[in-house]
């Protein structure tokens, strides 16, 4: 089922339209506050909803709740110390957040890490995006009420980050990446084992494309809600899957010439043209299988070397800027350094996916119901960490 | 017919604990059993393990935790009401299982509109939810109330839709006949297993699954207690001794939903190739209907770990243009075959 | 210069003042004969014009465009931009070194906001007092060596990558004199510096002719350098950070301490581009980016929180992530970190010289001090 631009737009209009209608009947509207604590934020994320009936007539998301300053404190810290702090932006796609914060640094020190740091960061960096999206695949289904595939998402995200312990020492906090290349080297047996797990998360996306992707309950939920056109999720900045469940072909990972591996192997984009919330969640659960895809294939040729290039010991960056984005789990996340020559960054804009994927809220909120809020809030698919940084 | 005689205190008093017994020992089962276990099995994890072996007596430390509880009422509440409405919510179950027969004689009370009581009790409950929903002072409360009762309205009308084929069958409101109607019957003049409506009757059965379901708030119906929503609705303000009621009241509906629509699709406490005229059908009626309530019971809580939920729109629009509509040529099929046969 | 016609439909928010449209006309009228002048200065531009950073830590590096920009600057300079940098250009065109003018836009920017420093912050002030005298000594790594004869176009910089090149050349074509810096890292991005009359005008044209339809981020720097280091109570770093008093501006130039910077991204040919303006004054700021990126909503309030930079035409500028009544601005480098203040960062004993050398001898050592890694 292909929906057309008109349609959208002629369902657009329609959901404002009944939204003014029944603002002219004047019924007394409602104010409604979902959190700062409540399940469906999963974190402190408020919403603050002014009803009509079930229906939202206006939709204002109110952050800060975890500010926690990241922008200024990592001017008060080294680029290694960094590393840390960027790993909690998006707790669960950990590894990633380190990854554009280590190319961006060494962008302007103009180093390259060994290419065996590279696919190994690669393979991290998209195992990161399995342990991401995975929870993603089954919040989905309890935002909607299915509590069973949660558990199942739980268990075999689990297998993911067991391996990812297994290299770094770190399930949630890696903070492997170094600048030049990487910590350590793969342990013994590693890659045998991570092919299993792959062979598990394939399977993982086969029994959700069962559970939910099949469900007609499912499908009557989220198509054609929360439609967001492409030209709109190019204005508001939206990102990842919520731009190509939009219909926008652009991933950074084929698109932008970083030092990473994608580009030695062979995948594919996955895009939707319908742009409502079950496009984001199918564009999701195909990310999920390829990633599985191509860690399987670089698992295969790790090119053999050292894991660290030859770095000063005490790192200074010099002086420029940069700007260094990746195709995170959650989006385009990415690191305007500008460097003094200093030890710590002087100045370092984190843009991170989820707070531009979340701005649309106001905007494609207007004249759902509040269930769909909490539909497309979901197919959003935020971290709160990632908003309020 | 019972050979002794009992004082009216005697029966009082008998009743009373009978019907606590019927009310609470299929809700106690039903949360041990399938929330805490069966569920989890299905979840890939292993539920309560500690309290007992494999957790068999983790209910009781359940009971024994909300007990405990400070019992909140909000600030803003309206306190009488806010205490009224669990009561009002376990009550209705309790009157439920009053029509209800367990054997040829274990009946609390053996009402010529058996059925039609059963239905009217069990809707009123829906009036313990609004009290919840209103008194709460809360706007969760208060749209879960308020989906709760549109929703029980909507699906009270094809549950009741779906019980006709069965009376028009049976040609009696009387749910002790109903289930002597299922003994005696024949299956083209096979009578072995006697006549389960469930096989006649399978669309009301399916029907009367349905709006059960949504009758008890189950997913993919518990719009009014959504827990990622509305943070379970009209529960929201509730703790301690109250909450548990609450709970109480939604797992003995349940199974007194299950023994309703055991005793009119699945032949209630008989079963086949037994005397349902014998004395020992009143110790083993109970047992027999125990099994077929869980049985149903477990179809409720399979369905409702397995699906999301209907919003409340696309509610509404299948019980009215799918549910009712079905269960109305449901009852026209079984007038011209009645008359015809 | 054609005037442009917002491509998305009118908000609400969306109010072009007057005022912007008339610097817009003057700029026009401007443009074409300022592009004549220019055309042979951009030829010799290749010397020095190539600011970038990859041979390493020299400082001059990012501040490189600058001083070309004042000194061919001066016609346009006196048309459009601020007092304050013609002052700036003024001095830097005697040649002795910027230090002095740059001190002097320091001090204009601080004193501009005196109550950001609280009471308990005097070093704020101290600061502030220092840079504002402007009699700092010159540092010793003073970014100009010394001032080239030959002009440079601070809009022309030096490049082999004829994407961005070209991209550069659209905008200097439609926006003319508004263009004011920029800079390309060869095949890997392009920095614009426009006036802040031109900020949305950009952003239209960015849109528009260059297909960046997507949105990035928006945000802002603050180009004073932090008066605490590193540290507080450290003293670790903190004598570099406070001695030099000066605004050093990154890519593409900049004459104030306030920068609001963007990115947007044409998704189909995979090209983006980080437009700068300087913001003389933050209460007044610059034109909000919201008619042309919807997106730029939080982004714009997120800046407003952090930096004190209004955006004239934003339909809600209120605060993001702060509460409602928070004072100050908290990104500016004169916000006080005050977990610093209770407890010193820990772990800047990573980064300490060995007990037996001294930074400078670090420093001049860091080649040698190299380790192989594993």
């Amino acid at each position: 089922m292909t929906v057309t631009e008109s349609q959208k737009l002629a369902y657009v209009a329609g959901q404002a339209a009944e939204a003014r209608v029944n603002l002219e009947i004047e019924t007394e509207g409602m104010t409604l506050n979902l959190g700062p604590q409540h399940p469906a934020t999963h974190g402190t994320l408020r919403i603050v909803a002014k009803l009509d009936g079930e229906q939202v007539v206006a939709c204002e998301p109110i952050m800060g709740y975890m500010h926690r300053g990241y922008e200024k404190l990592t001017e008060v810290r080294t680029y290694p110390q960094v590393t840390t702090l960027v790993n909690r932006i998006d707790w669960l796609g950990h590894f990633a957040n380190e990854v554009p914060f280590i190319l961006a640094a060494e962008t302007l020190m103009d180093i390259e890490a060994p290419p065996r740091a590279q696919w190994i960061r690669t393979i991290f960096f998209e195992m990161a995006r399995i342990a991401n999206i995975t929870l993603f695949l089954g919040d989905m289904g309890v935002q909607l009420g299915a509590l069973t595939p949660v558990f199942y998402a739980f268990r075999d995200r689990e297998y993911v980050l067991n391996q990812m312990e297994a290299v770094t020492g770190g399930r949630f906090h890696p903070n492997f990446d170094r600048i030049g290349g990487l910590r350590d080297d793969l342990p013994k047996g590693w890659i045998a084992d991570t092919k299993a797990v792959m062979d598990k998360v394939r399977n993982f996306c086969d029994v959700m494309e069962d559970l939910l992707v099949g469900n007609e309950i499912f499908d009557s939920r989220t198509r054609g809600i929360g439609v967001i056109p492409a030209e709109v999720a190019l204005g508001f900045g939206l990102t990842g899957a919520n731009l190509r469940a939009s219909g926008v072909d652009w991933d950074l990972r084929r698109d932008q010439p970083v030092g990473l591996a994608w580009n030695e192997v062979d995948w594919k984009v996955w895009t939707h043209p319908d742009g409502d919330s079950f496009a984001r969640y199918w564009v999701r659960l195909q990310e999920t299988r390829e990633a599985a895809h191509i860690i399987d294939q670089l698992l295969d040729n790790i090119p053999a070397g050292p894991v660290m290039a030859k770095v000063p010991r005490i790192i200074k960056v010099p002086e420029g800027e940069a700007w260094v984005s990746t195709e995170n789990p959650l989006g385009e996340m990415g690191y305007y350094i500008v460097s003094k020559g200093d030890l710590g960054p002087f100045r370092c804009k984190i843009k991170s996916a989820s707070f531009n994927n979340i701005s649309v809220v106001p905007w494609v909120t207007r004249g759902v119901y509040v269930p769909d809020v909490i539909t497309i809030l979901a197919s959003l698919y935020f971290i709160l960490g990632d908003i309020d940084r | 017919m019972l050979s002794v005689e009992l004082a009216y205190w005697q029966q009082t008093l008998l009743r009373t604990v009978g019907v606590l017994a019927a009310v609470l020992l299929p809700a106690g089962a039903l949360v041990q059993l399938f929330l805490f276990k069966a569920v989890s099995f299905m979840q890939s994890r292993l539920g309560p393990m500690e309290a007992g072996p494999h957790g068999s007596l983790q209910l009781f430390a359940e009971v024994g935790k909300w007990i405990q509880k400070e019992d909140i009422v909000p600030d803003r509440a309206d306190a009488r009401l806010f205490k009224l409405a669990p009561y009002l919510v376990v009550g209705t179950v309790l009157l439920v299982y009053l029509a209800i027969p367990f054997g040829p004689d274990a009946v609390f009370a053996d009402l010529e509109g058996g059925i039609f009581y059963a239905l009217a009790a069990s809707s009123v409950s829906v009036i313990g939810v609004l009290i919840a929903g209103w008194a709460s002072a809360n706007k969760y409360s208060l749209l879960g109330g308020l989906r709760a009762a549109g929703q029980l309205i909507a699906y009270e009308l094809p549950l009741v839709l779906a019980v006709m084929g069965v009376v028009i069958q049976a040609g009696t409101l009387n749910l002790q006949r109903i289930v002597t109607a299922q003994a005696d019957g024949s299956i083209f003049g096979f009578g072995a297993i006697g006549l389960p409506f469930a096989i006649t009757q399978i669309v009301g059965f399916v029907v009367f699954l349905i709006a059960m379901q949504a009758e008890l708030t189950q997913t993919p119906f518990d719009m009014p207690v959504a827990e990622s929503e509305l943070v379970t609705g009209f529960m929201t303000e509730y703790s301690g001794m109250r909450f548990l009621l609450f709970f109480i009241g939604e797992f003995a509906a349940v199974g007194a939903l299950s023994a309703v629509a055991a005793t009119l699709f699945l032949g209630g406490w008989y079963f086949p190739g037994l005397d349902h005229d014998a004395n020992y059908m009143n110790v083993l009626g109970p047992i027999i209907l125990l099994a077929k309530i869980l049985l149903l019971s477990f179809v409720v809580f399979w369905v409702r770990f397995t699906y999301p939920r209907f919003r409340e729109d696309q509610l509404q629009k299948f019980a009215w243009t799918v549910l009712i509509p079905i269960s109305l040529l449901n009852i026209v099929g079984t007038m011209i075959l009645k008359v015809a046969f | 210069m054609t005037p442009l016609s917002s491509p998305e439909p009118p908000e609400p928010g969306e109010s072009t003042s007057n005022a912007d449209e008339s610097l817009v006309g003057e700029a026009t009228e401007q443009a074409a004969e300022h592009q004549r002048e220019q055309a042979a200065p951009t030829s010799g531009g290749e010397v020095e014009g190539l600011p970038v950073t990859e041979e390493g830590g020299e400082p001059e590096a990012a501040t490189a465009p600058m001083p070309p920009a004042d000194l061919t600057g001066e016609p346009t300079a006196d048309e459009e931009v601020a007092p304050e940098q013609v002052e700036a250009t003024a001095e830097a065109a005697e040649a002795e070194g910027h230090a002095e003018g740059t001190a002097a836009g320091a001090g204009g920017a601080g004193q501009s906001d005196p109550g950001q420093a609280g009471p308990e912050s005097p070093p704020v002030a101290e600061a502030m007092a220092s840079a504002a005298e402007g009699v700092q000594p010159e540092p010793a790594a003073d970014p100009e060596p010394e001032p080239e004869p030959e002009p440079v176009d601070p809009t022309s910089p030096a490049s082999a990558d004829e994407l961005r090149l070209g991209l550069l050349d659209v905008l200097k074509t439609e926006l003319g004199e508004a263009v004011v810096g920029a800079h390309i890292r060869d095949g890997n991005d392009l920095w614009v510096r426009v006036t802040p009359e031109a900020w949305r005008e950009a952003a239209q044209i960015a849109k528009g002719k260059l297909g960046c339809r997507l949105f990035v981020f928006l945000n802002a720097i603050d180009w004073m350098p932090s008066p605490y280091g590193r540290s507080e109570n450290s003293g670790f770093d903190a004598p570099a950070a406070t001695g030099e008093g000066g605004i050093v501006t990154g890519y593409a130039g900049g004459d104030t301490r306030f920068q609001v910077f963007g990115r947007v991204h044409n998704h189909e040919k995979g090209y983006g581009l980080i437009l700068k303006v300087d913001v003389a004054e933050p209460e007044v700021g610059v034109p909000t980016w919201i008619p042309v990126y919807p997106g730029a909503n939080w982004h714009e309030r997120e800046t407003w929180e952090m930096f004190g930079i209004a955006f004239s035409g934003h339909p809600h500028l209120v605060h993001l992530y702060l509460p409602t009544g928070f004072e100050g601005h908290p990104l500016r480098k004169d916000f006080p970190l005050l977990a610093r203040e209770v407890k010193p960062w820990p772990g800047i004993v990573d980064v300490e010289p060995m007990p037996d050398e001294d930074e400078a001898e670090a420093a001049a050592e860091q080649p040698a001090t190299e380790e192989p890694a594993q």
